[in-house]
């Protein structure tokens, strides 16, 4: 399902619209996107049916980020409240980051007390971006996300673009590190609701991933407010690299590791600025040299 | 003709003022000032400020106050707060800081002709345009959750009389236009306001001083000349001695570290280095009212409230 | 809107380095597609749309109304009470008479407040006050370029009032420059009805007066239109300042001077707005700045309208 389709397949696919009889057969289970009419089960939106096994939904066209338990997102702060943060990723609802979800300065079993409560700015204030992992939903459908792992946290020393979450599969890797020259290093975190942040890269291509015995110092880094310093190659090179992926967006491709770095090659020839007014040029000399 | 009342004394249908001997007197004004467009009708130079009244804490039941009297302009301001924040707002109170409301009436018989009580666009420019020259000198970092608002009642806009005539160097109303209405305004606004926010005792960086310059093109010579503090008969009379009103700039200036927090500027003022240097001369006259004036209405104020006798108030 | 601190920063260190955060300078715009006369049912309109996402759309309806000052309220206030048009005073027409004859302008802007999520509902609906006083200001204004007097129909007592209402359709930074260039493109997009006026005077009392026949088919263009002056909001972020910023831009400037200038290249008014404040040295620099997009802006205002102008002759051939 992550493949381009081809002519033949996008014949195959099943449109529907809200009311139309998705199947009458009774032997199907009902997922996201319809609901039971007696015997009949009918679509609630518009798009595409899909099946798996014996599970079929209606997949919309377009719609607002809901997510999964294991999705990769990057968010905002909007709010500090007791004992959590709201976090605004472009969903129905806001999610909810608990205090109890994220690694404190000081090691991985302090235990919470009311002074972290009383404390939780110092940490993560309104504005601030994050990336988490959604651990699972409220009873109102709003996420619970965590930052447990040292890879999540507050981002920095980068830029925000938004593209639409549809765009973005879910994947091995939504932690993207290029090497664009040697010495030119970029970040991409992607998002599942399609809030992408690209930043300057890491000197080592390998991430840190979950580290049993963080150092104090790690932690304490975790929510320093300190931009690394960036130098003007890497300044353009984030610049680019964000124009690229909302070239990719604009032309509704998917946005996937390889394909970006395809795009980039493709836009070098073309000012940094001028990447997303002529994006149809660039994607289709991207997708020709595949 | 059957219509005429006859119980009464009808005056003449049409009335004059006695124009010989202002027109002559206007004349003598006017004809100085061709040749000599620094001396203005009430004998300053082009760099001088109108004398100004200014005295604190006339509001009782405000945090602070103050009131500002120059020319025929007659304003009082007063100061509620800091006090909670009454609406909240989308982005988070907290780190925002506080927050200031400016809210600024025409008092029905402060012009020509009644003005009714609802709020017209000058009244909203005028607030807004306050505000933002009132911003940068309050430390609102100070502040979390609060807000100050800030009421500037106008008394009295303009002088009352009109000097008309029926020759063709009129001296007529000033036209609808908005920029009159705000230059001639707005500068007493910001320092009145800046004195009451000093009486309420709110922490600032520093007092903000408003002053006016209006810009006037040699209908000879086709330059432009400026004149600090345009009164006004100086605005009104467009054709000034040699001289027509091309426009105004409102200048609100923090005098002790010199930089400008509020600048509105209308009509075609054409050179940007008369235009600056205007503005420069500008920031040098709100340095001098702020030492003048601004500071010795705080100090008098301080006096009177700390001494039983009803002290002094400060006039230049 | 809310913004992190290491947004702020990357965002202050990329404006000094001159690399904004979409490879930008410090004075490059992003394309904005300008259309005019989409609308049948109005006097003039037209659509800009940037590429960053600000889209506005500008209808006007052009009224018969009352100006700004009428006879009756020039009687009250002590002047002579016949404004009699006599000839042989043309040549020394007072001021008075000459506002009389002004036509007038009115905006409004409308702007929904889910458009600009970022931003309080209130805070949205200021903002559109805010910008309808600033544009209606400097189109009512001598230095606003539009020949009023040519719309006044009866001294005194009838003109034209053009109303100008705009529509925000999308919002990516940037609103008030692209309000009022599409505000000018709609004015010169506007044709007003011809009027023709007959005078009469009374041979017993000496009064004159007037009827005015507004035509149904026959139109005229607005004229002035090209000596509209155009706006150039530039925001001051860190220590330089930039124009055509994107949301983020706005929430991390800290003072904006908008600063209209004419087709002379001269600045004819200017307002800063923000919580900042500029030294008089900043101000001399931006306001130079200003004059030099404000040269660009005109050359590429022209370039559309001709490009409009030809592209409506071909759609009648």
């Amino acid at each position: 399902m992550d493949t381009e389709m081809g002519e033949a397949e996008h014949a195959m696919l099943h449109f529907v619209t809200p009311g139309e009889t998705v199947t009458a057969d009774t032997v199907f289970m009902r997922g996201h996107g319809t609901y039971n009419d007696g015997e009949e089960l009918v679509a609630t939106v518009a798009g595409v049916v899909e099946r798996i096994n014996k599970l079929i939904s209606v997949k919309p066209l377009r719609a607002r980020f809901s997510g999964e338990i294991g999705d990769v997102v990057v968010g905002r702060i909007s709010e500090v409240t007791q004992k959590r943060w709201r976090v605004n990723m472009g969903a129905r609802q806001d999610a909810a980051l608990l205090l109890a979800a994220v690694n404190l300065p000081g090691g991985e079993l302090r235990r919470r007390s009311e002074s972290d409560e009383l404390q939780m700015r110092q940490l993560l204030s309104e504005g601030d971006m994050i990336s988490a992992e959604i651990q699972g939903f409220f009873q109102d459908g709003s996420a619970s996300l965590h930052t447990r792992s040292l890879k999540y946290g507050k981002l920095r020393s980068g830029s925000l673009v938004t593209v639409p979450s549809s765009l973005v599969k879910r994947s091995k890797a939504h932690f993207l590190h290029y090497t664009l020259s040697p010495g030119l290093h970029v970040d991409v975190i992607l998002g599942m609701n399609g809030f992408v942040w690209v930043s300057k890269g890491s000197k080592d291509a390998n991430k840190k991933g979950d580290v049993p015995n963080s150092t104090q110092e790690d932690a304490d880094a975790l929510y320093a407010n300190v931009n690394e310093p960036i130098t003007n190659e890497e300044r353009m090179a984030i610049a680019r690299v964000s124009n690229c992926i909302l070239a990719i967006a604009k032309e509704s491709e998917l946005i996937t590791e390889a394909f970006i770095l395809l795009v980039h090659e493709a836009s070098l020839r073309i000012d940094c600025k001028d990447i997303v007014a002529n994006s149809k040029q660039i994607i289709d000399a991207a997708k020709m040299s595949y | 003709m059957d219509s005429v009342d006859r119980k009464r004394i009808h005056g003449p249908d049409k009335s004059v003022l006695p124009l010989p001997l202002l027109d002559s007197q206007h004349e003598s004004v006017t004809s100085k000032t061709t040749l000599n467009p620094s001396a203005r009708f009430d004998g300053r130079t082009h760099e001088e400020v109108r004398p100004l009244f200014a005295r604190t804490a006339m509001v009782s039941q405000a945090n602070g106050s103050a009131y500002i009297e120059v020319g025929c302009i007659k304003i009082i301001c007063a100061v509620y707060g800091p006090k909670q924040i009454t609406t909240k707002s989308k982005s988070g109170d907290h780190h925002s800081g506080g927050r200031i409301s400016c809210d600024v009436r025409l008092a029905p018989f402060a012009g020509l002709k009644r003005k009714g009580y609802m709020k017209d666009t000058n009244e909203h420019s005028l607030a807004k345009n306050l505000a933002t020259a009132l911003t940068p000198s309050l430390l609102l970092a100070h502040l979390p959750k609060s807000q100050i608002d800030i009421h500037i009642q106008i008394l009295q806009a303009t002088a009352g009389h009109v000097s008309a005539s029926s020759t063709s160097s009129a001296t007529v109303l000033p036209p609808p236009s908005f920029a009159t209405n705000l230059s001639l305004l707005l500068s007493p606004c910001i320092t009145v306001a800046s004195l009451a926010l000093a009486d309420a005792g709110i922490e600032m960086m520093d007092s903000v001083v408003g002053c006016s310059v209006g810009l006037f093109r040699r209908t000879d010579k086709n330059s432009l000349f400026w004149m600090v503090d345009p009164s006004e008969e100086e605005r009104e009379t467009r054709a000034l001695g040699g001289g027509v009103w091309v426009g105004n700039a409102v200048v609100g200036v923090m005098p002790s570290v010199g930089r400008i927090s509020g600048l509105v500027v209308d009509g075609d003022v054409g050179d940007v280095g008369v235009l600056m240097e205007a503005v420069n001369v500008c920031v040098d006259a709100c340095a001098k009212v702020h030492d003048v004036v601004v500071k010795k209405a705080l100090v008098d104020g301080f006096h009177a409230a700390s001494s039983p006798v009803s002290g002094s108030s400060s006039a230049v | 809107m809310a913004v992190s601190v290491c947004e702020r920063e990357f965002t202050l260190t990329g404006v000094a380095s001159n690399i904004r955060s979409d490879g930008r300078g410090r004075s490059d715009v992003r394309a904005a597609a300008v259309e005019s006369g989409g609308i049948s049912q109005a006097s003039g309109s037209c659509r800009v749309s940037s590429a960053g996402g600000t889209t506005v759309l500008v209808g006007i309806k052009v009224a018969v109304g009352a100006p700004a000052v009428t006879a009756s309220t020039a009687a009250d206030a002590d002047l002579d009470a016949d404004i009699a048009v006599d000839n042989s005073e043309d040549a020394e027409l007072s001021i008075s008479d000459a506002d009389l004859r002004r036509g007038r302008v009115v905006c409004a802007i409308d702007c929904n407040p889910a458009i600009i999520p970022t931003m309080d509902p209130r805070a949205v609906e200021d903002l559109c006050i805010d910008f309808s006083e600033v544009i209606t200001k400097i189109l009512n204004a001598d230095h606003g370029g539009l020949d009023l007097q040519s719309l006044c129909i009866v001294p005194g007592s009838t003109c034209w009032v053009i109303h100008v209402d705009a529509l925000v359709l999308g919002y990516g930074g940037n609103l008030l420059d692209t309000l009022f260039q599409a505000t000018r493109g709609a004015l010169h997009d506007t044709l007003i009805p011809k009027v023709t006026v007959e005078e009469s005077t009374s041979a017993s009392t000496g009064n004159t007066s007037y009827e005015f026949d507004v035509a149904d088919d026959e139109t005229e263009d607005l004229k002035g239109c090209e000596n509209i002056p155009v706006i150039v909001t530039l925001f001051k972020i860190g220590h330089h300042h930039v124009i055509d910023p994107t949301p983020l831009e706005e929430a991390c400037s800290d003072v904006q001077l908008s600063v209209a200038i004419n087709r002379k290249g001269l600045p004819c008014a200017i307002q800063k707005t923000g919580n900042g404040s500029i030294e008089p040295s900043q101000l001399a620099e931006m306001i130079q700045d200003a004059k030099a997009h404000g040269a660009t802006l005109f050359k590429d205002m022209d370039e559309a309208i001709e490009r409009q102008r030809v592209r409506s002759l071909n759609d009648t051939k």
